[in-house]
């Protein structure tokens, strides 16, 4: 299984969520957090700190902890996540055709998918690069999870 | 002679046995009696400080202000007088009463967090977006998976007498759900929590009356 992580400002308040999908994409689970206001004296406090502390500390460090179905992989398009915990990676996608998983370097790598490469930066064990490689040939759209996830937070910080 | 000598001894008597006093007068003054009224008033001072305090970091290692009321109470004991001094007239009874107040202080704290940043954690995996997914068009097609395409889009164009026909695009993975099309990609809202995958072939049929309609095939 896999978990996306993502951490959105939508009009001022702060929403995170962590989706888990199957190797088919379908949902197992669904976290997200109440969105936050910071107050006038909380921005105060916290300067500019704030930011980067609501998004890892408080929202995204939560999330990864209550997190229930066994998950090979929680990726994330926000490096700052990265230092949560050990199961997120960061993600993005590079235009460079490549045949095989490569090592850029201790925390990096690039693995071929589709016409270009998924750029993974993180710890990866060897076992799990290469079951993350099988369901790329086998037609897994890797990117499309967090659309879904960045409209349900999208929904959520519209209903409340 | 005589009268001389008498008045001699006169005056020897006097000399030796003081004048006569028959009535003495003594005048003294009445005492004055000291009066002085001693009002011991106890006061109970009674007053609040109302604090912000700034932990630096809580247990959550957060910045927090607290704000709370310490409150501050002295009260007097019992008091009791001394006896007023023989020489209270010299010395002020105060003076000489060392013991005054015995101090009692009541601290409070009704501390209350006003500032913490936190958050609920909720969870809903039946919420709708989470179910609309995007699948996009592939960029190759197996040579085998168009022609079992082809032949079901002959079959129709015979059947239905189409005016022509497009190639829209080749979809894999795609799950049981109601299809939309959006631009080159598709919008599938997943029916049930095990849906079945299939590919799927998409093109355009214009009709001889003039209007356009989509031509899903499945092809798994």
């Amino acid at each position: 299984m896999i978990g996306y992580l993502a951490v959105e400002k939508l009009n001022n308040k702060f929403v995170g969520g962590l989706l888990v999908v199957d190797e088919r994409g379908i949902p197992q689970e669904f976290k997200y957090t109440e969105p936050i206001v910071p107050n006038e004296l909380q921005r105060i406090l916290y300067g500019k700190s704030l930011d980067y502390f609501l998004k890892t500390e408080i929202i995204a460090a939560t999330l990864v902890k209550k997190i229930e179905k066994p998950v090979d992989f929680i990726f994330t398009k926000d490096l700052e996540l990265l230092e949560i915990d050990q199961r997120v990676f960061y993600l993005s996608e590079r235009r460079e055709e490549i045949s095989e998983v490569r090592k850029i370097s201790e925390e990096e790598y690039l693995v071929p998918y589709r016409e270009g490469a998924l750029r993974i930066v993180g710890k990866v064990l060897p076992d799990k690069l290469r079951k993350l490689s099988e369901m790329l040939e086998e037609g897994l759209d890797i990117f499309e999870p967090f659309e879904r996830l960045e409209k349900a937070l999208e929904y959520v910080c519209s209903s409340t | 002679m005589l009268k001389y000598l008498i008045e001699l001894l006169k005056g020897f008597f006097l000399e030796f046995k003081g004048a006569k006093a028959r009535n003495v007068d003594l005048e003294v003054e009445k005492p004055q009696l000291l009066k002085r009224e001693i009002n011991w008033n106890v006061h109970v001072l009674e007053s609040s400080v109302k604090a912000r305090v700034l932990d630096l970091k809580d247990e959550k290692g957060q910045p927090v202000v607290r704000e709370g009321c310490f409150r501050l109470k002295v009260e007097t004991s019992t008091l009791t007088p001394p006896p007023v001094s023989p020489n209270a007239k010299d010395k002020p009874p105060l003076l000489e009463f060392p013991e005054v107040f015995q101090q009692v202080a009541i601290v409070e704290p009704s501390l209350r967090k006003v500032t913490a940043l936190e958050t609920r954690i909720l969870s809903n995996p039946s919420l709708l977006p989470l179910w609309r997914k995007k699948v996009k068009r592939e960029a190759r097609v197996e040579r085998e998976k168009i022609e079992r395409a082809l032949r079901v889009l002959q079959e129709m164009i015979e059947k239905e007498e189409l005016k022509g026909v497009t190639f829209s695009g080749y979809f894999k993975n795609v799950p049981n759900g109601t299809i939309k099309i959006a631009g080159n990609d598709l919008i599938v809202d997943i029916d049930g929590k095990n849906p079945e995958f299939r590919s799927l072939m998409v093109f355009r049929a214009f009709t001889k009356d003039g209007k356009t309609k989509n031509v899903l095939i499945f092809l798994d």
